[in-house]
C-alpha cells in the first residue's frame, strides 16, 4: 500500500515537473516561431530579399516579375515584416477541378471556325503559346510541338505525370498524329513551351505559379511566346489590382502575350467567376457544350461554367468556347488516366469538361487569329475575339460574355478595330517635362487614338496596380504613419530617383517604339550599353552634370518631397494614374523589363549609400581600382575566353 | 563580419583567374575551382553566399552543376550565377529554367559583372 502511494506520489510529481517544464521551454519555442511560406514584395526583388533576411526569414525564390521573394518567415515576425513591404500567403491551389467522360460526338474545331481556317492554310504556324500547367507527355500527337519546357516543382522532370497539362496541350496544338487525323487540337501547327507548375496530385501554390509564369515572360523574349493559357483557381481573396499572381499576368499581357484564363467550374449561380479569371485585363473564357454539331446556335452553356459579374462588380466571362466532352490527348499512367480509366478514347486519347478545356481552346483560336494577324497585339487579340463571338440563345452576358469564339471570323474581320477605353486624361505634367503626348516621342500617332489607346489601356491597368500596391503595403492609418514614414521615404525615394534618371536620361534619344521591343531590355544589353564604366565615368557622373540634372536640391530637400510627392492627394488613385503613372514610358513593358533586370536595378543600386556622391567615390570609382581593373582587362584580354 | 564567400567554377584558367581577382580586389572572399565536381565536393564542407557558375566544362557541365545543387536541400537556395559564352535562346532558357539566379554571357565587363554580384548578395554585408 506505502509502496503504491508512493508510485502514486512520484508519478504525480513526474507530471508536475513536466508541467514546469512545458511552461519553462514554451516561450523558447514562442521566440524561435512557427515558420510560414509567404510572398513578400518591395519595391523589387532585392529589397524584398533584404526585408524578408532582416526579419530572420530566408528566401527561397526570387520573384523579379512581381518585385518579391518567395519566402518562408517567423510567423511572430510577420506584423514587422508588413510594415515595410506587402506581405501575403503563399496559399496553395489547385488545377480547375475537371470531369472526365461524357459522349464521344466533339465538333469544337469546327464550332470555333478552326476548320475554315486550316482550310485556307492557318493553322497556327509561327505562333508559340506557354502552357503553365502540369507538364505534358511525350505522345506522338505532340511530337515536335513542344520547343521548350521547364519545371518548378519538386518533382524530377518536366514529364506530365497528373494528367491535365497534356489534355490541355492537345487540345491547343495536338496534331492528330495517332488518330489520322481525327481529334486534332484548334491550331495543330502552333508551338509549345511547357512549364509545369504542378505534380502527380495536381496541386501547387502560388510561388511555384508565380515562378511559372516569370518563366512565360522570359519565354516571351527568347521563343517570342504570343499566347498564354493559365487554368488554374487560384481561390485568392484579393481584388486583381491587390492579387500579385495578376500583376505578374498583367505584366506578361503587356509583353505582348494573350493570357487565357478559365471562368471556373463553380456555377451556375451569379459571381463564380474563379480567381485569376476575375482579372478585366486578362481573356476570360467561360464553357458551352458544342451540342456535337458545328453550329452554334444549338449550344447550351454548361451549367458548371462560372457566372458574372466578378465579386468586384467586373463584367466576365469575356466570351465563351467548347468545353464538354472534348476529346483530347491522354497521359499514360498519370493520375486522372488511372483514376478515370472509363474516359479514354482509344489508345491515345481522353474525353473531359471543364472551364479548362474552353480556355484551351480559346488559347487555340488566338494562336489562330495570331497566325494569320501576327500583327495585332493581346488588346487587339481579346477585341477582335470578342467583336466578332457568337451570341447564342440560351446565354447572356453574365453566362457567355460576348458569345462564343469564332476564329474565322475574327481573322476575316476589316472593319475598324473596336472601340477600347480611352486613355486616361494626363493633364499637365510637370514632374516629368521630357515626356507625355505631343513631345515628340511614342509612335506620333497621338493620344486616345489607335494603338496608342489599346497601349494606355495596359498602362493604365499598370497604374492600378502599382498604386494599389503602394497602398495597400502601407496602409495609411493615421496612428502609423509616423512609424513608417522614414521607410516608406525610402522606398520611394529609390523609386522616383529610378523614375526621375530613367525619364531625363532616356527621353528623346531612347524612348522610340522600335529601341523598346522587348530584346532591347535583355539584361545583356542593357549592362553592355548601360552600365559600362567609361559611359558612367565619362559622360553621366561629373558632378556639374549630376547636380545639375539629377539632385538639385530644390526637388530633393525633405520639404519639397514631402510638399510634392506625399500629399494626400497626390496619393489617391486618380492622381497617382493621372500624374505619375501615366506617361508611355512606365508602361508595364518598361517597369517590367526593369524587373527582369531586377539584379541590376536592385534597390541596392538606387539606395542612397549607393548614390551618395562620396560612396560612388570612396567606393567604386577609386583610381587604384580602376587601374587594377583595367590591367586585369588586359591579362584577360592576353589570355582569351574559355 | 566576415567577407561574403563566393565560389567560382571555371575550366578555363586565365578566365578563372580573372574572376577571383576581381572579386577579391572587391573584398569578398573567393574560392576558384575548376570544374563542378570540385565544386559539389566544396559545397559538403562549405556553404558559400554566392556560386558562379561556368557552362561548358569537362566531367559535369555547369547544368548538371546548377540541377544536382537545386535537388539538394542543403544547396537548393544558394544563389547561382552562370556566366557563360552559350548565348544562344535554348542555352539562355536552360539556365533560368534550371533555376539560376542570372544568366551571363563571356565576354564580360568586369564592371557588369561586379553589379550583379552585388545585387545578388543584397542582403548579405559587404
Amino acid at each position: 500500500m506505502t509502496l503504491h502511494r508512493d508510485g502514486k506520489a512520484r508519478t504525480v510529481t513526474a507530471v508536475v515537473v513536466a508541467f514546469l517544464l512545458a511552461l519553462t521551454t514554451a516561450p523558447a519555442v514562442e521566440a524561435v516561431g512557427r515558420l510560414v511560406d509567404v510572398i513578400v514584395i518591395g519595391a523589387d526583388a532585392g529589397s524584398a530579399a533584404e526585408m524578408t533576411e532582416r526579419v530572420g526569414g530566408s528566401v527561397e525564390r526570387s520573384l523579379p516579375i512581381v518585385g518579391g521573394v518567395d519566402a518562408r518567415v517567423p510567423e511572430n515576425r510577420l506584423e514587422q515584416l508588413s510594415r515595410i513591404a506587402y506581405v501575403v500567403p503563399d496559399r496553395p491551389m489547385g488545377l480547375l477541378s475537371e470531369s472526365y467522360g461524357g459522349s464521344l460526338v466533339t465538333a469544337y474545331p469546327h464550332e470555333v471556325g478552326a476548320t475554315a481556317l486550316w482550310a485556307g492554310g492557318i493553322t497556327g504556324e509561327g505562333v508559340r503559346v506557354a502552357l503553365v500547367d502540369t507538364g505534358v507527355a511525350d505522345v506522338p500527337d505532340l511530337a515536335g510541338r513542344v520547343v521548350a519546357s521547364a519545371n518548378v516543382t519538386r518533382e524530377d522532370d518536366a514529364t506530365d505525370t497528373y494528367g491535365h497539362g497534356t489534355f490541355q496541350a492537345g487540345l491547343i496544338a495536338g496534331t492528330g498524329a495517332a488518330s489520322d487525323g481525327r481529334y486534332v487540337g484548334v491550331a495543330p501547327g502552333a508551338e509549345l513551351v511547357s512549364i509545369k507548375v504542378a505534380g502527380a496530385d495536381g496541386s501547387t501554390s502560388l510561388g511555384q505559379v508565380l515562378a511559372g509564369v516569370q518563366l512565360v515572360d522570359m519565354a516571351a523574349e527568347l521563343y517570342d511566346v504570343r499566347v498564354m493559357l493559365l487554368a488554374i483557381d487560384s481561390q485568392s481573396p484579393l481584388p486583381p489590382d491587390l492579387d500579385p499572381l495578376s500583376w505578374a499576368l498583367r505584366t506578361v499581357w503587356s509583353h505582348g502575350v494573350v493570357v487565357v484564363v478559365p471562368a471556373g467550374n463553380d456555377g451556375p449561380d451569379e459571381v463564380t467567376i474563379t480567381s485569376p479569371g476575375e482579372d478585366p485585363m486578362l481573356l476570360t473564357a467561360g464553357s458551352v457544350d458544342d451540342m456535337g454539331t458545328p453550329e452554334v446556335d444549338d449550344d447550351l452553356v454548361s451549367e458548371f461554367s462560372g457566372r458574372g459579374p466578378t465579386r468586384w462588380g467586373d463584367p466576365k466571362p469575356d466570351l465563351a468556347a467548347p468545353g464538354e466532352h472534348l476529346v483530347s490527348l491522354r497521359a499514360p499512367g498519370s493520375t486522372v488516366d488511372a483514376e478515370n480509366a472509363s474516359a479514354r478514347v482509344e489508345d491515345a486519347y481522353f474525353k473531359g469538361s471543364g472551364t479548362s478545356m474552353s480556355a484551351a481552346v480559346t488559347a487555340g483560336a488566338a494562336a489562330l487569329l495570331l497566325s494569320a494577324r501576327p500583327e495585332l497585339n493581346p488588346d487587339e487579340v481579346k477585341a477582335l475575339l470578342m467583336a466578332t463571338a457568337t451570341g447564342i440563345a440560351d446565354g447572356d452576358a453574365a453566362s457567355m460574355g460576348a458569345g462564343v469564339v469564332e476564329a474565322a471570323a475574327a481573322a476575316g474581320f476589316d472593319g475598324d478595330l473596336p472601340e477600347l477605353p480611352d486613355a486616361p486624361d494626363l493633364g499637365d505634367d510637370d514632374m516629368f517635362p521630357g515626356r507625355g503626348p505631343g513631345n515628340g516621342q511614342g509612335n506620333g500617332q497621338g493620344n486616345g487614338q489607335g494603338w496608342d489607346a489599346r497601349r494606355w489601356d495596359a498602362d493604365e491597368w499598370n497604374a492600378r496596380q502599382w498604386a494599389a500596391r503602394q497602398w495597400a503595403a502601407r496602409q495609411w492609418t493615421e496612428d502609423v504613419w509616423g512609424a513608417r514614414q522614414w521607410a516608406a521615404r525610402q522606398w520611394a525615394a529609390r523609386q522616383w530617383a529610378a523614375r526621375q534618371w530613367a525619364a531625363r536620361q532616356w527621353s528623346a534619344r531612347q524612348w522610340s517604339d522600335e529601341r523598346w521591343a522587348a530584346r532591347q531590355w535583355t539584361a545583356r544589353q542593357w549592362a553592355a550599353r548601360q552600365w559600362t564604366a567609361r559611359q558612367w565615368s565619362a559622360r553621366q557622373w561629373s558632378d556639374d552634370e549630376w547636380a545639375a540634372r539629377q539632385w538639385s536640391a530644390r526637388q530633393w530637400s525633405d520639404d519639397e518631397w514631402t510638399a510634392r510627392q506625399w500629399s494626400a492627394r497626390q496619393w489617391s488613385d486618380d492622381e497617382w494614374t493621372a500624374r505619375q503613372w501615366s506617361a508611355r514610358q512606365w508602361s508595364a513593358r518598361q517597369w517590367s523589363a526593369r524587373q527582369w533586370s531586377a539584379r541590376q536595378w536592385s534597390a541596392r543600386q538606387w539606395s542612397a549609400r549607393q548614390w551618395s556622391a562620396d560612396e560612388w567615390t570612396a567606393r567604386q570609382w577609386s583610381a587604384r581600382q580602376w587601374s587594377a581593373r583595367q590591367w586585369l582587362g588586359r591579362q584577360w584580354a592576353d589570355a582569351g575566353w574559355g | 563580419m566576415s567577407r561574403p564567400r563566393i565560389f567560382v567554377v571555371d575550366d578555363n584558367a586565365p578566365t578563372r583567374t580573372l574572376i577571383h581577382d576581381t572579386l577579391e580586389l572587391e573584398g569578398y572572399e573567393v574560392l576558384s575551382l575548376s570544374d563542378g565536381r570540385a565544386l559539389i565536393a566544396a559545397l559538403e564542407r562549405m556553404t558559400p553566399e554566392l556560386v558562379i557558375l561556368d557552362v561548358m566544362m569537362p566531367r559535369m557541365d555547369g547544368f548538371e552543376v546548377l540541377k544536382t545543387m537545386r535537388n539538394d536541400e542543403r544547396t537548393r537556395y544558394i544563389p547561382v550565377l552562370m556566366l557563360t559564352a552559350l548565348d544562344d535562346p535554348s542555352s539562355t532558357w536552360k539556365g533560368w529554367s534550371g533555376g539560376c539566379d542570372y544568366y551571363m554571357n563571356k565576354p564580360f565587363d568586369t564592371e557588369d559583372l561586379l553589379a550583379v554580384v552585388g545585387n545578388l548578395l543584397a542582403g548579405v554585408p559587404a
